[in-house]
């Protein structure tokens, strides 16, 4: 039986991980953090790419596929719009945007850190018919880095979700931020809990937006109180492509 | 005892601390040239190991050749205080040892630039009053305590390691020759304080992974590690590099998919070969102290199903946990040395106790699980660690002997079978593995077809990677 298409797959994966409508309700998503999440304090901490990145993971390896990558440079897509997550979705300012805030800390203030990295090439592994290994530049340099990271304690997220759908997706998410590999950004637990504001994924008490708006122009980012740039307004925040005028939420904690 | 503020305590620390090193300096001679400077290195790790100010000030005097009972002339060192001499101990008894701790730890430099400085009498007033010591004050009041109730933890492996030698694991700055244990801020959330909790980084771990994959399937393959294609060596044991020359901007399915079927380790671990970046499946956290201020963080771990508030009550504080151990390099007695000189050096290491444990997690980043296989190699991995019995650094000098624990909990997709899948997949593709790791593969080679057209001409090394590609396609 040959393996679907990513497409397909995704649809597939639609039926199980999409929010169902009956189930959508206002939500307040909690994490506890063990350690520091690898990333500047200036970096708002998104839930939407994690969240992504497990389902389009899913439909990629149901589509015969290593991983991600490997599935989206063989059949590219949209991953805004076609990758499914329990969350309910909004249109701003013609944009669809997924009805999930950035975090805002909980229980201490965040706080910066810094984590430092170390790498050394197996001298040995690389020797194969050379007289030197050089270990200050090139692919076998040593390294030493320090990784900026910010200690939060927990984070709030509030979204429009299918809260089982979510709380199943979550426990899967066992770290955040970079470096997540390597100990950083360790999740202790996850919890979904009933939310007081449904507004409350789109603004914060004060007004400001709760995650990046689009906007169509820069005065209805000032009506908020907030800065405008023309950035991603979805996950995957790191594409160069599809960037839109957004209105911006405080950053740095 | 009345509550005094940090700078109060840093105050009359850094005060009776320069009245001993003021005392002894004329018996140090050009020691004392270096003296600031092993001072800083010295306070932190030394009050680190010392259950008291009293251990702690006499290990400090200890270290540089001051009695402090007969330092000044034959009498005690003593600190003024209008015009009354105090005596050393009276000092160090009214200062909170474990505020006085913290506080060094704040500045060792600080300190030891304020024992060593040199100033004229009529100017210390000015130059060495209290308002230096005010930054000290930077206490965050205790944020109230975060309560983990409700909060389902992710899937995720667990394990214990027991020390059975003491641990080294090198602090991210050392001073001088004393090298700390590796600590890190973080939130207790039963007590509202951020501690600074001694842990070995979940890279470290990682590293250890790998590098011992990569000499198991070295061995298994019998190629010896001097016979490695250099990148691909460089790939199994460092993670790999993006060379100069790569093309960038593409993403070459055939290889990656090619070198995942043939490398369960790869697969697992990730990295970087034949310039594809490849993330792995594996989540490796800290492994972290079992003290009193990580119960809340290491229960699920022990296995622990109470109340985390007794769990803490139990475990030592985690400034109970360390030990420094001294070391020296003498010249061999029998050899010669040139120019006559002796060399003899001292270090010291700040190390985990004996008998202390570790609470380990990972985790296997997939929706529905990763292929068995993948466990299998991640089961190897930690057997051959078991085997090794090591962890952290100076091995071979006797530190980091330890006991690990299996693995358990998680979710029933993540269970690990045993590691003959793994291994049963390398022996099957012996031949292909040989010739990838000595360079005479490439794998998905066959689909050079379908890679991405070389980039001719500009600048940066794309030249390098057109001849690379057309020998390929040749």
């Amino acid at each position: 039986m040959t393996a679907p298409s990513l497409k397909a797959a995704l649809a597939a994966a639609a039926e199980q991980w999409a929010a169902r409508p009956e189930a959508v309700q206002p939500v307040r998503i909690e994490a506890a953090f063990a350690a520091p999440i690898g990333g500047p304090a200036s970096s708002p901490l998104s839930l939407e790419g994690v969240l992504q990145w497990l389902v389009l993971d899913a439909a990629a390896s149901a589509a015969g596929y290593p991983g991600p990558f490997e599935a989206c440079a063989a059949e590219p897509v949209d991953a805004a719009a076609e990758v499914p997550l329990p969350l309910a979705r909004a249109v701003e300012a013609d944009v669809a945007v997924w009805m999930v805030s950035d975090a805002e800390p909980v229980g201490a203030p965040a706080r910066g850190a810094v984590r430092w990295v170390r790498k050394r090439a197996d001298i040995e592994a690389v020797s194969r018919g050379a007289t030197k290994v050089v270990i200050n530049t090139g692919a076998t340099k040593s390294l030493n880095m320090a990784i900026p990271a910010t200690l939060w304690v927990g984070a709030r997220w509030h979204a429009l979700a299918d809260p089982d759908r979510l709380r199943a997706l979550l426990r899967r998410a066992g770290a955040l931020g970079s470096q997540r590999a390597g100990g950083l950004g360790h999740v202790v637990g996850w919890r979904v809990l009933p939310g007081d504001r449904p507004d409350a994924w789109r603004l914060r008490p004060d007004g400001t937006p709760a995650r990046r708006l689009p906007v169509a122009i820069r005065d209805d980012a000032r009506a908020l109180g907030a800065e405008a740039a023309v950035v991603r307004a979805s996950a995957p925040m790191w594409l160069p492509t599809g960037r839109v005028l957004c209105a911006l939420p405080r950053q740095g904690v | 005892m009345i509550k005094l503020k940090s700078s109060e305590i840093a105050y009359q620390f850094a005060r009776v601390l320069r009245a001993a090193m003021q005392a002894g300096r004329p018996a140090m001679g050009s020691r004392w040239d270096r003296a600031s400077g092993e001072l800083s290195g010295c306070l932190p790790a030394l009050a680190s190991a010392a259950p008291t100010s009293a251990v702690f000030f006499a290990s400090v005097c200890q270290r540089f050749g001051i009695d402090p009972a007969s330092a000044d002339g034959g009498r005690p060192v003593v600190v003024w205080d209008d015009g009354s001499p105090v005596p050393f101990f009276s000092v160090l008894a009214r200062l909170p040892w474990l505020q006085l701790r913290a506080v060094i730890r704040q500045s060792p430099a600080t300190f030891a630039a304020y024992a060593t400085t040199f100033c004229k009498r009529e100017d210390e007033a000015a130059l060495l009053g209290p308002e230096i010591f005010e930054p000290f004050d930077t206490e965050e009041a205790p944020a109230a305590p975060f309560d983990l109730a409700g909060f389902t933890p992710p899937d995720r492996l667990s394990s214990v390691i027991v020390l059975e030698s003491p641990l080294a694991h090198g602090a991210d700055v050392s001073g001088s020759n004393v090298v700390g244990f590796r600590r890190e801020a973080r939130f207790d959330p039963l007590t509202g304080r951020s501690v600074d909790l001694p842990f070995v980084s979940g890279n470290s771990i990682r590293g250890l992974w790998r590098d011992l994959l990569a000499y198991d399937l070295c061995a298994l393959t019998g190629v010896a590690p001097a016979e490695l294609d250099r990148e691909v060596g460089n790939a199994i044991f460092a993670g790999g590099a993006i060379d100069a020359g790569a093309t960038m901007g593409a993403v070459d399915v055939g290889v990656r998919r090619a070198v995942r079927d043939l490398s369960p380790a790869w697969a697992l671990l990730g990295g970087v070969v034949h310039n594809e970046l490849m993330e792995g499946r594996l989540l490796v956290s800290d492994a972290v102290l079992v003290c009193r201020e990580s119960a809340w963080l290491v229960a699920p771990a022990l296995g622990y199903q109470g109340d985390a508030r007794d769990l803490a009550a139990s475990l030592p504080p985690a400034d109970a946990c360390t030990v420094i151990r001294q070391a020296t390099r003498k010249n061999h007695a029998d050899i010669p040395q040139r120019d006559g000189g002796s060399t003899q050096m001292i270090f010291h290491t700040e190390a985990l106790e004996t008998g202390c444990r570790l609470a380990h997690y990972v985790g296997l980043r997939a929706l529905a699980g990763v292929p068995s296989v993948v466990r299998s190699a991640l089961r190897r991995a930690i057997d051959l660690s078991a085997q090794a019995g090591c962890l952290g650094a100076k091995n071979a000098a006797g530190f980091g002997l330890v006991r690990w624990g299996a693995y358990g909990g998680g979710s029933a997709v993540d269970a690990l079978p045993s590691a003959d899948e793994y291994l049963a997949h390398v022996a099957a593709r012996r031949d292909d593995l040989r010739a990838w790791l000595t360079g005479a593969l490439r794998p998905g080679a066959a689909q050079a077809a379908d890679a991405p057209p070389p980039s001719t001409g500009g600048k940066r090394g794309k030249s390098k990677a057109a001849p690379a590609a057309t020998q390929e396609a040749a």
